[in-house]
């Protein structure tokens, strides 16, 4: 039975007929494809198809330039999915040459040709699977590409096994080895399972002759819900709520993904009146304007959390409070134990306590951020934060980031582990009945969700002064806290910070409970990195900063100068150390790549060590920019390349009358620093994102503002927090560094220019040497 | 043609004070030397010429405007010095086949030194100069790779070497063209 399914006979007229779908007589040369395709699967008779039936076939060969031109036509027809099958095949046998039947490759995709023509044979709606394999050998010709280690293991894995059970085996095996080492975090995420599994449900439907499932998408899917919203804030209010909205700006000129925008230009937000206004409010419009944006400024002072605010504990009432519920915890039973074990997870996890009864109201598989792990020996529960960020889609780089992920676990106190095993049904007034009789105990002046929701955030920030830890920890959303955009961070110092603050939380239980707060804990592997997708690992960003010298020193003693302009090295020396710099000010200032970014020479003040930048785009009222220190090797690098502009201007403007290089504007602060020639329109311009992009061609591309981030990733938990977002622009409204209340000193930003030396020095980041005269 | 005085004359003249530039017919010519003089191989006679003065060959124009047409490296420091020191100048009228002839005798001497990058100067003389000129300067019927040597008095060979240079050298000068390098 099962042979007879994982056999089938085909005739000339069924092949002539699948062939014909395959690759359409439209198709460019569509008869030597589809001949191609008869005699490579004659090389291995018998996988998923008897071609006893099918004529002798005849070597099929292509020249080169033939492939170059067949995969042209199809890329140039739009039909790369339509035409799937020619297009890999024409790929292949680029990179693998002329069909040989002792070649591995050319094995492995005969069975595979067979697979596709059984499943065009099929004639149902898993012919879309064909597009599917063929995008996946496609993918994994091109060597830089991660799935070109699937390419690789599935000729393995054929060459190894002669039957299509036996392949079917070994993928599935492959597959569930590769997710677990994604999952595992041991090994960055290259994203690879999920594509492996798309290819072992083809072979799945020929070897097991599956059934077609359909999925159907509901409109109201949760993701775009949520995307929907992106762009509304909620603000905590005392009475009503409070929602505003941002209104983003179109950024036309770098590729930085508009969510990521919005956070970070953090846009004036409208606030608008999606409230139940009071009776006293509700028949005056004034009124009604005057109350919100009272509500709104009352919400952003309690964004400072000063340890006097009415709204949080002090850190003596939240120790007294931890030790309290832990006693109660351990003696009560029943309801009253429940909402003991809520207000805790809420203590020390930080989040609403809405969410908490929500959570674990449900069912231990459909929690989503009280995580359950099946270990070897035991489960258990940990807080499981996703950060939400910029996912990145450039394959050439995922093996480069520097997170292996966007996700991180927190452990929960062992005792805990078996009271939420079970879903737990709460209702709110026995919370608030629990809270009232806390309070009393305790004799606090006031104790309410507010309270116990923010303890956790108000001791990370204010006792161990690491606000970024406090919001990744307390799980902030990226919209609110620009900062988790561009921060790769190492776990182990965010579970280190969390089992100090929860150590800090317990510091009046008895050592007992202390020491046993962790200590039966259960090993948790986290990912080494997570956090932002953009941030490559050092190695790598040695070797672009490496490269980028590189290109401005080869032209030394080979510069000369050509008929055209557009040949002349002298320029192109030029344009690569204008590159250079440009790189240079990003990943030491961390500024924005804004058109005409870093501005005019005047903005440096190269005594001062200070460098003036408006980076956003300017709004009414908000347009003063900031100051950013400069470092010692940023300092050298402009000045020699101010020195080196001077001298290339006077050989140039001689030579060339009519493009003239714009040195005199350029000192004078008219035109922007850095400028590039281009071709087309003939001159020079001030440096743009694009223009960079252009530059830089096939020799990498990135976000525009990927060395903002790995300025931030490289920053963190070196510099002191509150520094790193004042260089950023990343403060919180009115608690600015330049703020006219501001008690920060101009001395204390100075100081992150040794930082930012560091950064260098870690970089091996070296001058360039350029030597203009021969 | 009242004004066109056919009479050289010769005169010291405070440069920085009149109108100083190249004649039209000479300009291309300067064009190309300036792009491929050589820069740091000359000896510097400048500062030595202080006192020895040779005149400089100039043409009068409208409005107290005068045209040099050679001796271009001279023309060149002077223009860069700025001084108001006075040279002796000769000023005659000039056909405008001699200002071409004077102007590229300049470009082609640039054959003799030492640093030259041949092949792109051959292709900018055969692209720039005009032919009637280059031949009567160079002594040649037509302007080959042939007879360029052998004016120059180089070997062939060491023209084609130069040229083969400049290709490989395209290969490696600027950044890499391939992602290769994240691999490696």
């Amino acid at each position: 039975m099962a042979s007879e399914l994982t056999m089938v006979n085909i005739n000339n007229d069924k092949l002539r007929t699948a062939l014909d779908k395959l690759v359409p007589a439209r198709s460019p040369a569509s008869l030597k494809i589809q001949n191609l395709i008869i005699y490579v699967v004659s090389l291995k008779p018998g996988f998923a198809l008897n071609s006893e039936f099918i004529s002798e076939s005849l070597e099929i060969s292509f020249t080169v330039y033939e492939c170059n031109n067949i995969a042209d036509q199809i890329v140039k027809a739009k039909n790369i999915e339509e035409w799937a099958v020619s297009y890999m095949l024409i790929l292949f046998y680029k990179k693998y040459g002329a069909v040989d039947s002792k070649s591995r490759a050319w094995q492995f995709m005969s069975a595979y040709l067979q697979i596709i023509l059984r499943i065009t044979l099929q004639e149902d709606k898993h012919f879309a699977k064909v597009n599917q394999l063929g995008v996946r050998v496609r993918m994994g010709l091109n060597a830089h590409n991660p799935q070109s280690e699937i390419l690789n293991e599935l000729i393995h894995i054929h060459t190894q096994q002669d039957t299509l059970a036996g392949v079917l085996d070994r993928i599935r095996q492959y597959e569930t080895l590769t997710k677990q080492s994604e999952t595992s975090g041991k090994v960055i995420n290259k994203k690879l399972a999920g594509k492996i599994g798309r290819m072992r449900l083809a072979y799945e439907v020929v070897a097991e002759d599956k059934e077609f499932v359909g999925k159907t998408y509901s409109k109201t899917s949760n993701n775009e819900a949520f995307k929907s919203n992106l762009d509304k804030f909620y603000y905590d209010s005392d009475d009503e709520p409070l929602r505003a909205t941002a209104f983003g700006i179109k950024h036309e000129n770098d590729n930085v993904s508009y969510d990521e925008n919005l956070a970070d230009d953090d846009p004036e937000k409208l606030l608008d009146n999606d409230f139940k206004p009071s009776k006293h409010t509700a028949k005056s419009s004034e009124l009604q304007q005057w109350k919100l944006k009272n509500n709104y400024r009352h919400a952003r002072r309690n964004g400072f959390g000063f340890s006097t605010s009415l709204r949080q504990l002090s850190l003596i009432s939240i120790q007294m409070l931890f030790d309290r519920l832990w006693q109660l915890l351990m003696l009560s039973s029943g309801g009253s134990r429940s909402s003991y074990t809520i207000i805790l997870i809420s203590l020390i996890s930080g989040r609403r306590v809405q969410d908490v009864i929500a959570e674990l109201g449900l069912d231990k598989g459909q929690r989503t951020w009280l995580s359950y792990k099946k270990g070897i020996n035991s489960s258990y529960h940990t807080l499981n934060i996703t950060v939400n960020v910029t996912t990145n889609r450039r394959s050439h780089l995922l093996i480069h980031r520097q997170s292996y992920d966007n996700e991180f676990s927190l452990p929960l106190p062992y005792e805990l582990q078996s009271i939420i095993e079970r879903p737990t049904f709460i209702e709110h007034t026995q919370i608030s009945e629990s809270l009232k009789d806390l309070q009393r105990q305790l004799d606090l002046p006031a104790l309410s969700y507010q309270h116990i929701e923010s303890a956790l955030y108000s001791i990370i920030k204010n006792e161990l002064n690491e606000p970024l830890h406090a919001d990744l920890i307390t799980a902030v959303d990226v919209k609110h806290s620009s900062p988790l955009y561009y921060t790769s961070i190492s776990t182990k110092s965010l579970s280190d910070t969390y089992v100090q603050a929860v150590s800090l939380m317990a510091k009046m239980c008895s050592t007992d409970i202390q020491k046993q707060l962790f200590s039966n804990n259960l090993y948790i592997t986290n990912k080494p990195y997570i956090g932002s997708d953009m941030a490559l690992n050092r190695g790598i960003c040695q070797k672009f900063f490496e490269q980028l010298a590189g290109a401005v020193e080869s032209f030394n003693g080979r510069l000369t100068r050509a008929v055209s302009i557009k040949q002349d090295r002298y320029i192109e020396q030029f344009n690569a150390y204008s590159i250079w710099l440009w790189h240079i000010i990003m990943i030491q200032t961390g500024i924005r790549p804004v058109v005409h970014a870093p501005g005019l020479l005047n903005q440096f003040d190269f005594q001062a060590r200070l460098f003036w930048v408006s980076d956003k785009e300017e709004r009414q009222g908000q347009s003063q920019g900031r100051l950013i220190p400069l470092s010692q090797f940023l300092i050298t690098a402009i000045q020699n390349y101010i020195k080196y502009i001077k001298q290339f201007a006077a050989l140039h403007n001689v030579i060339y009358p009519s493009v003239q290089f714009p040195i005199d504007d350029i000192l004078n602060s008219r035109q922007p620093l850095i400028q590039l020639f281009s071709k087309n329109p003939k001159g020079f311009s001030g440096i743009t994102p694009s223009k960079v992009r252009y530059q830089l061609k096939s020799f990498f591309s990135h976000q525009d503002n990927w060395l903002r981030h790995q300025l931030r990733t490289l920053l963190t938990n070196r510099a002191p927090e509150h520094l790193i977002r004042a260089l950023y622009g990343h403060e919180q409204p009115d608690q600015e560094a330049m703020h006219p209340m501001s008690s920060l000193s101009i001395n204390e930003i100075k100081s992150l220019s040794d930082y930012l030396d560091e950064v260098a020095c870690e970089l091996n980041l070296k001058q360039v040497e350029v030597r203009i005269h021969g | 043609m009242k004004n066109i005085n056919l009479k050289p004359s010769q005169k010291l003249i405070d440069l920085s004070k009149a109108k100083f530039i190249i004649h039209p017919h000479a300009e291309d010519a300067l064009t190309l030397w300036q792009r491929f003089r050589s820069r740091n191989t000359e000896i510097d006679f400048f500062g030595l010429d202080k006192f020895y003065r040779p005149p400089l060959r100039l043409i009068a124009g409208n409005a107290s405007t005068l045209y040099f047409i050679n001796d271009f490296a001279r023309v060149n420091n002077i223009l860069i010095s700025n001084s108001s020191d006075k040279y002796p100048c000769l000023i005659t009228p000039e056909s405008i086949q001699d200002i071409q002839m004077l102007a590229w005798a300049e470009v082609v001497k640039l054959v003799f030194s030492k640093d030259i990058h041949h092949p792109q100067l051959f292709k900018a003389l055969k692209k720039m100069a005009p032919k009637s000129v280059i031949y009567k300067l160079m002594n040649i019927d037509s302007l080959t790779i042939d007879n360029y040597c052998s004016f120059a008095d180089i070997t062939k060979a060491s023209f084609e070497y130069q040229q083969s240079k400049t290709a490989v050298e395209d290969s490696v000068v600027g950044l890499p063209m391939s992602m290769d390098w994240l691999v490696n």
